[in-house]
């Protein structure tokens, strides 16, 4: 038995309805108010969460990338999502409560977020600490941790890192379409890390359109991949 | 006449290690779990001779015989004493420090009339060998120190130790006792031997300043052997003494045999009632003891029997667990030769699938193993009628079709791995995957690569020896350089799957030709059509829109009109969409011609649809058309599955009627 800390719907709600946060990019998360909203739930399996060794991680990744520029702020997610996968030790039933991800990101890396995503115009910064139960690649840390989870090869994080390269690789392959489905997600970041968005987006659409008659999880990893190179030489 | 007692060694208070109870170990505590543990500890023990292992679990409530039982264990009486049990136990259930719940609610729901006892014997096995103060042997390992592993070779089921300690788990009272004949008698002892052994929550000393700690011990009341050990030694049937008191305390040997004969006084499931049901008992040790050990009754090695309170004692077969009847099809075909290819019900095939097992690390082991490339067979029999309906007898989700059964050496299935998901493109199958020390055919020698298999899968088994485990195994990562979560994880992931698919996945493409189409033509639907303010829909279908697939286009037809007679012009829109991974819309198929097959109709196009433009004294109206072709020339019907170019599609109908006559 382990117990994990999450954050309920009202306090999530009490978010949605703060004036200053997080649009004033002054303003903190309103920890205090919400502290009355964070419930602490048991979970059966063994859950270990190594804060103190992330902090450090993310205090150095942020002291080495510019986060002002678009492809250090790529690679500053590249850098993090390993680490945040290993020291944030959870079963995929944790790491599906949207609540698990919101707590952490507003009451333990608020400052990452602020520094990744805030005073950007077009961005939903809110989204980005609250997501939604729906998907896994709105809140930030989920996103890093998701995304890592689904293409760790077992020994290495080399697919994790080429995903990170390309974020429409990372919201293609946390999409609900894929299924959470490890080797296709493999598959994805490494066949198309290195394409424009253009044909990422163009390949992902008929990947998704040939799921209506292929069953995803019957499919290996070469297989996948096989498919995903035809498709980019039709689109191409 | 020997005499016995309870002796709890003491400690200076204040030692908290002493405050933790071993039976609280991370254990899934349910029956099965029980059964899993014993079976492999009675398994692992069997003697290295032609007979099988075998194992009676006896159920007993007593009632008439309970006040001899309770005197024979020095329960104790209103004059109660340190030497005995129920002194220690009511003292254990006041420490707030390491609560036993179950406990408290023992000595509650304990009126002294009624217990249940489980006795587990064990036959021509070794039997609790082994000195007082050897910590080498079966005796040492089993009743003395919980962490200890001491079993036979390296096929043997257990690496940590721990399994023994779900005993306890399962006693009300937490007392567990043993009466075993070893195989190799101490030599100035006539055997059996018995001892007992209580685990219970540190507990006050009548000296304040002193506690007496976690382990009870029950055995021959002899001074000087219990100043030499600390506690007292084991009882030996030098006189009669052992046998006399076993019978009595319910654990006297089935026969003259070796093995043991294990005592849980007060059985009962952890969190469950406390005077369960025995025929139900009995029908779930049944099944447990088939459903993960049918290899080894396959291989004669164990048999398993079950005696219930009202005297009947039967073998248990395969109809306990009827599921595991097309496994063991499977398993007992292993060692033949198999084709491969699955081409009816009820053939048996076989493959492999690959494996590297990594060095072991030689900082940590003496003459370590190189690295092996080896490989586990699998076989795979395509279910008859008959298998199936073994498996539908039987209610547990793990005995299911496209399941995977796999094991090693001990004979003793580790898991059943779900591979429904090939399942949809696949004959219906089941397999067993045979690993390690397991793939030497009976009365033959383990290769070194087997060997070497064995121990590097036994190594990757948690306490409870259900899984395969590589990531985040740092007991596994300590003995091996290389490569290991990949290896481990590739036998129930990528490689058993591609190996599985190699054998039962049918065949859907052959180049140009496809022969049936029907097994391959995306699932239609053809009905959307818009409500009419909530209420019924506006047209009424005498012909129901279809689509169909021509192996290069859609074609799509239907047949209605307006549901109310009395109605003004109207018109049908009607566009082809594709349907996504989700079932919902995608992008909409461009129709190419339609066809209204009713006389004044007319119709326009906007480039993907088309709207049927209906005049009023028309009642309905008949229409066929065909989208662009979808799949270009020179691209396969398989190739365009690929590509996502065939997809499941709809034809969306929506109606808007004007009423009143054309007004």
């Amino acid at each position: 038995m382990s117990e994990i800390s999450v954050l309920s719907e009202a306090g999530r709600d009490l978010v949605v309805e703060d004036d200053a946060f997080p649009s004033d990019p002054e303003a903190d998360p309103p920890r205090e108010e919400l502290e009355r909203h964070v419930q602490t739930l048991e979970v059966a399996s063994d859950v270990e969460l190594d804060l103190a060794r992330l902090h450090e991680a993310v205090e150095r990744a942020l002291g080495v990338f510019d986060t002002g520029r678009q492809e250090q702020r790529t690679s500053l997610d590249s850098a993090l999502a390993p680490v945040f996968h290993q020291c944030l030790d959870v079963p995929t039933r944790v790491a599906s409560h949207i609540g698990f991800w919101q707590y952490l990101a507003l009451f333990e890396f608020s400052h990452l977020i602020d520094a990744r995503w805030g005073g950007r115009d077009g961005i939903d910064v809110e989204e980005k600490y609250l997501g939604t139960q729906k998907d896994l690649y709105s809140n930030h840390v989920a996103r890093l941790w998701w995304g890592a989870e689904l293409t760790f090869d077992g020994d290495d994080y080399l697919a994790t890192h080429r995903l990170f390269e390309r974020q429409r690789l990372v919201n293609y392959v946390l999409d609900s379409s894929f299924r959470r489905y490890r080797p296709a997600a493999i598959a994805f970041a490494e066949t198309l890390w290195t394409e424009q968005s253009s044909t990422i987006d163009a390949v992902a659409s008929r990947f998704n359109d040939s799921l209506s008659t292929i069953q995803l999880e019957t499919r290996s990893r070469t297989e996948v991949r096989n498919q995903l190179e035809k498709i980019r030489e039709h689109v191409g | 006449m020997s005499s016995t007692k309870w002796e709890f060694p003491d400690q200076e208070s204040g030692l908290t290690d002493y405050h933790s109870i071993p039976t609280a170990e991370a254990l899934d505590r349910d029956l099965e779990t029980f059964v899993r543990e014993v079976l492999q500890n009675a398994n692992d023990q069997r003697l290295d001779n032609d007979d099988p292992a075998r194992v009676t679990f006896d159920l007993r409530r007593l009632t008439d015989e309970l006040p001899e039982f309770l005197g024979s264990l020095e329960w104790g009486d209103e004059m109660q004493s340190p030497s005995q049990l129920r002194w220690h136990v009511e003292r254990a259930t006041e420490n707030d420090q390491a609560r036993d719940p179950g406990l408290r609610r023992f000595l509650n729901g304990f009126d002294e009339e009624e217990l249940l006892v489980l006795t587990i014997h064990d036959e021509n096995t070794t039997g609790l060998v082994g000195s007082e103060t050897d910590n080498s042997e079966p005796y040492g390992a089993l009743v003395k120190d919980f962490g200890g592993s001491q079993k036979p070779d390296s096929s043997s089921g257990g690496s940590f130790g721990l399994g023994k300690t779900v005993l306890w788990a399962f006693s009300g009272v937490s007392t567990v006792l043993f009466n075993s004949v070893p195989h190799q008698p101490e030599s100035d002892h006539e055997p059996p031997r018995l001892v007992g052994r209580s685990i219970l929550p540190a507990h006050e000393h009548r000296t304040p300043e002193r506690t007496f700690t976690n382990h009870g011990w029950f055995g021959e009341d002899d001074e000087e052997e219990i100043e030499r050990l600390g506690r007292p030694p084991s009882l030996w049937d030098d006189d009669g003494a052992a046998s006399d008191l076993a019978e009595s305390l319910c654990v006297d040997r089935p026969s003259d045999r070796p093995g043991t004969s294990i005592g849980v006084v007060g059985f009962r499931v952890p969190g469950e009632d406390l005077q369960p049901d025995p025929s139900e008992l009995s029908a779930q040790f049944r099944h447990a003891a088939v459903k993960h050990f049918w290899p080894a009754m396959v291989r004669d090695e164990l048999e398993v029997f079950v005696r219930t309170p009202d005297g009947g004692q039967t073998q248990v077969t395969y109809d306990d667990a009827p599921g595991v009847r097309p496994f063991v099809e499977c398993y007992d075909a292993a060692f033949a030769d198999h084709d491969s290819e699955l081409s009816a019900p009820g053939e048996i095939g076989a493959t492999t699938v690959e494996v590297t097992v990594p060095a072991e690390n030689g900082e940590v082991v003496d003459d370590p193993t190189p690295e092996y490339e080896t490989e586990c067979d699998l076989i795979v029999r395509r279910l008859s009628p008959t298998d199936a309906e073994s498996l539908d007898a039987d209610d547990d989700s793990a005995l299911s079709r496209n399941t995977v059964a796999r094991l090693r050496g001990a004979q003793m299935i580790v898991d059943y791995v779900d591979e429904s998901s090939l399942g949809d493109r696949a004959s219906d199958f089941v397999a067993v995957l045979v690993c390690g020390e397991a793939q030497a055919a009976p009365g033959t020698e383990p290769s070194d690569e087997q060997r070497a298999l064995e121990q590097f899968l036994k190594r990757s088994e948690p306490t409870q020896h259900d899984e395969w485990k590589g990531s985040k195994n740092d007991y596994l990562k300590k003995f091996y350089s290389g490569t290991i979560v990949k290896e481990v994880a590739a036998l129930a992931g990528d490689r058993l799957e591609a190996a599985l698919a190699e054998l039962v996945r049918e065949e859907v493409e052959s180049g140009d030709s496809v022969p049936d189409m029907d097994d391959v033509a995306p699932v239609t639907e053809g009905r959307d059509t818009n409500e009419n303010g909530g209420g019924k829909s506006a047209i009424e279908w005498d012909e129901r829109p279809e689509t169909e697939f021509d192996g290069r286009r859609w074609t799509f037809s239907g047949e209605g009109g307006p549901r109310d007679d009395d109605h003004g012009e109207w018109t049908v829109a009607l566009e082809l969409v594709r349907l996504d991974s989700d079932e919902s819309t995608s992008d909409a198929i461009p129709v190419d011609s339609v066809t209204p097959q009713t006389a004044g109709v007319g119709f326009s196009t906007d480039g993907d649809g088309v709207e049927l433009d209906v005049p009023a004294d028309t009642d309905t109206v008949a229409f066929e058309g065909e989208s662009e072709p979808v799949v270009g020339e020179g691209v396969s019907v398989s190739e365009a599955f690929e590509l996502g170019l065939i997809t499941q599609a709809k034809l969306r109908v929506s109606a808007e009627v004007s009423t009143g006559g054309g007004e």
